[in-house]
């Protein structure tokens, strides 16, 4: 039995397991049947189980060199290393989408062992709906679309193969990078079931958000540190000296991010007060719809060429189901508005609320943009024929002033009370963060900072550091008045006792360190190119760049020629070696560019152009780029803040509570 | 002077500070001749990379047209002929932002319309008044009777 059997056998057995689930858990919620129930739980895992062994088959066929299969002759060669022969699972279109099942499987197991647990019915439907997901995706890989386990004719078995893209072979976050964020895509799918779940049995209840706040968090997080580490790997290896080009791939990742972030804060309102039910249900339906959208747009091959679109069978299924979803989740939204419709209104413009509000609408008026901005040169060629391009200079000019108008609202909202705030309120509240607001703009004109958005950016980053900082001190001067808990216990306690708000303030400080990176890196980068022979040098921002020598290296997979380049200045000695790499399966030369990553700035060097003929000259470009590993670390403090914030609430000592509370607990 | 209106002036002159700080650093300042390229490579597509600006891309191409730039400012052209120029000869496709007096400026209006509709809808939301309590007040007779019983009630 070889690889392609184990693989291919496990995902139409997974296949058919799965529309069982599909009718089990539906059945389990219309007749409230308990044995369906179990059959449905039963049925979860072992889906998961096929499919966990069709992703392992598909490992197994990489590392063996398998060649018989098309995906392992694309996509891996004998001299692949090891390593990158187990992450070529998700290097092209028919794995990554193996991948992607794997994980949806995943959540399939999770919502049937714990969900239908607390909450059965909800649960159960959402079960059904998430089966059905998941069949789709098992469609997929079972069929031309993207099965991964397509075979070669016998007599046509390559002796060697491609080997993968050189681009994905060349740096090892692409061991990180694809998975967070295909994990972040697929969570979002479990609040997207329970909504749906939630408008098909007509629960207006707001349980159905409560059961998913870690899921919808957790989705979050991970596409955004997803997102920070496909651009720190696009810094590593595209050798630009950039991170984002609001390239397709990348606006496709982004839109489902905008959209979950402005639904995580809009929820508090509906948790706190019952408004804007109608609207988070929306934005769950839009978040999942949207990742749906990017995998099509960026999978189908419609985005590099519209002409590419009927071509792959991918890209027709993928359309269909993002129609049926948007279909779906419209159809009974519309359906069930008027059970929806709010009881009362927010009421004041200077309230949490309203800021969440106006926040909400920044958030969709971004994502709007990039797609807008995506889309439109499709749509104008599709219209007119016209050929024309949107790219950064677009989304910069839009997204930036939106951005900071963002920042403004981040410190603006948690500093002010539910249902409105009092002028005194105002000034106990924005006192010191406005004033550390204008030692930021000095500190940023002092540095030499020119032009508004930068400096802006300082201000406003000043902001809402110091509201941060002073949340931060008030919550541990209040601790140890009252429960007289030393510095550090009172620190702590915050975040055990409120873990979602105090974590989410660390989710803001990691924001911060993003965006002020961003404008620094943006606005400062010194760069200088120069054609130097061996043991010539040049200066760039404090920095003496030597070169002394060029040197050829001979690996199997790959040959690279290095510029060896020897750096000091700045307190900096650094040795490093930018080279171009030539992969026998591309035509085109990978640039790979040497990096001295520091606090203060990165000393990126790119080797552009050398003397193919005798290694007597190069041409290397420096790049010094301010602040830039403050991005990756902002990336990082992101995704620990939302850690705290999943962190379960503490367990609730016995309290008397008023009469009429009880009983609309004891309802519950 | 109270303890609040000194707050208000403190409050006052931090919003100034920030004022005068984006004005400052707003001022015209004249470009060097390798900024001026930089801001016009910024805006011309590199034809054989995957959405990278001229100014970005480390490639033979955009290197070569970075070069053709530098020389048609050298040349004292204006921006607009410059980027006429290129438009001649690769067609609207190499600008990556379409100009705003075109059919395509739509994609610049968009986004404003959104956020002002957007703003405009969340603004009449957030001033709605405060929320209503429905039906469940006391009825006139019921108002009355709540009189009557206070005004029996023994001194």
């Amino acid at each position: 039995m070889s690889w392609a059997d184990v693989g291919a056998g496990a995902l139409r057995a997974a296949f058919a397991v799965s529309l069982w689930g599909v009718g089990a858990a539906a059945y389990a919620a219309w007749k409230r049947d308990a044995r369906a129930l179990r059959s449905a739980r039963a049925v979860a895992i072992a889906a998961f189980a096929l499919v966990l062994l069709a992703d392992l088959a598909m490992v197994g066929a990489l590392l063996t060199h398998d060649f018989s299969l098309v995906y392992v002759a694309e996509n891996n060669a004998r001299e692949t290393p090891l390593f990158y022969s187990a992450i070529a699972l998700w290097a092209a279109l028919a794995g990554s989408i193996l991948l992607w099942t794997l994980i949806l499987a995943g959540a399939v197991v999770y919502v049937a062992l714990r969900g239908t647990r607390s909450l059965p019915r909800l649960a159960t439907v959402a079960l059904a709906v998430l089966f059905a997901m998941l069949s789709f995706f098992l469609l997929l890989v079972t069929t031309a679309a993207a099965d991964p386990f397509t075979r070669i004719a016998a007599d046509q078995v390559p002796a060697d193969g491609n080997g993968p893209n050189p681009l994905l072979q060349n740096h090892p976050l692409m061991a990180l990078h694809p998975p967070l964020l295909y994990l972040g895509y697929v969570l979002t799918s479990i609040p997207f079931a329970y909504a749906i779940a939630a408008l098909v049995l007509g629960e207006t209840s707001d349980r159905w958000l409560t059961e998913t706040r870690k899921a919808a968090l957790a989705s979050w997080a991970l596409l955004g540190v997803g997102i920070v580490a496909g651009a720190w790997w696009s810094y590593a290896v595209l050798g630009w000296g950039g991170y984002w080009a609001w390239d397709p791939v990348e606006n496709a990742a982004i839109m489902p991010w905008l959209t979950a972030t402005a639904y995580l804060h809009s929820v508090m309102v509906e948790e706190k007060r019952r408004l804007l039910r109608t609207w988070n249900i929306a934005l769950v339906i839009a978040t999942f719809a949207l990742t749906i959208l990017g995998t099509f747009l960026t999978r189908s091959g419609v985005v590099n060429s519209v002409h590419s679109f009927t071509q792959s069978a991918i890209g027709p299924l993928l359309l269909g189901y993002f129609v049926a979803i948007l279909v779906l989740g419209v159809g009974l939204l519309l359906y069930r508005l008027n059970d929806l419709t709010d009881r009362g209104s927010i009421g004041a413009p200077l309230s949490r609320e309203a800021i969440f509000l106006f926040q909400n609408v920044l958030f969709i008026a971004a994502m709007l943009t990039v797609l807008l901005g995506t889309l439109y040169p499709l749509i104008a060629e599709a219209v007119s024929g016209a050929q024309l391009s949107i790219g950064a200079p677009y989304f910069d000019r839009v997204e930036v002033p939106i951005g900071l108008a963002l920042l403004f609202l981040m410190g603006l909202g948690p500093q002010l009370p539910w249902h409105g705030a009092s002028r005194a309120t105002l000034e106990r509240q924005f006192t010191a963060p406005v004033i550390a607001a204008a030692g930021g703009a000095i500190v940023a004109v002092l540095a030499g900072m020119t032009g508004v958005a930068p400096v802006l950016t300082y201000a406003l980053a000043a902001f809402v550091t110091a509201t941060v900082v002073q949340e931060f001190t008030r919550g541990v001067r209040a601790r140890r008045t009252l429960h007289l808990e030393p510095l550090m216990a009172a620190f702590l306690a915050l975040f055990r006792r409120n873990g979602r708000r105090y974590g989410g303030y660390v989710v803001h400080l990691g924001i911060v360190m993003v965006v002020v990176a961003i404008a620094t890196s943006q606005s400062r980068t010194t760069e200088l190119e120069r054609t130097l022979g061996p043991g010539d040098a040049m200066d760039v921002a404090g920095y003496h760049v030597v070169m002394t020598g060029l040197r050829d290296i001979a690996e199997p997979q790959r040959a690279t020629t290095v510029a060896d380049l020897v750096i000091t200045g700045n307190g900096a000695s650094e040795h490093l070696h930018p080279g171009l790499v030539q992969y026998p399966n591309s035509a085109q030369v990978i640039g790979s560019p040497g990096i001295a990553a520091g606090s203060r700035d990165d000393i990126y060097t790119i080797l552009a152009a050398y003397d193919g003929t005798g290694n007597a000259w190069a041409t290397i470009r420096v790049r010094v780029i301010p602040l830039v590993s403050w991005l990756w670390a902002g990336g990082a403090v992101v995704g620990f803040g939302a850690l705290l914030a999943a962190l379960p609430p503490p367990k609730r000592r016995t309290i008397l509570v008023p009469a009429p509370v009880a009983d609309a607990v004891g309802a519950e | 002077m109270t303890g609040s209106s000194k707050t208000r002036w403190i409050i006052v002159a931090a919003i100034l500070a920030v004022g005068l700080a984006i004005a400052w650093s707003a001022r015209p300042q004249p470009l060097t001749a390798a900024e001026h390229v930089d801001r016009i490579a910024a805006e011309l597509r590199c034809p054989v990379c995957q959405g990278l600006s001229v100014q970005d891309s480390p490639s033979e191409t955009a290197r070569s047209m970075r070069a053709l730039v530098a020389q048609r400012v050298a040349e004292g052209r204006t921006d607009d002929e410059i980027r006429a120029e290129f438009q001649r000869s690769y067609g609207d496709w190499i600008l990556l932002s379409p100009p705003l007096l075109s059919p395509s400026g739509l994609v610049w209006l968009a986004p404003l319309a959104a956020v002002a509709a957007g703003a405009w809808l969340a603004w009449r939301r957030a001033r709605g008044g405060a929320p209503v309590i429905a039906g469940n007040g006391p009825t006139a007779a019921e108002l009355q009777r709540l009189r009557e019983l206070v005004a029996s009630e023994p001194e």
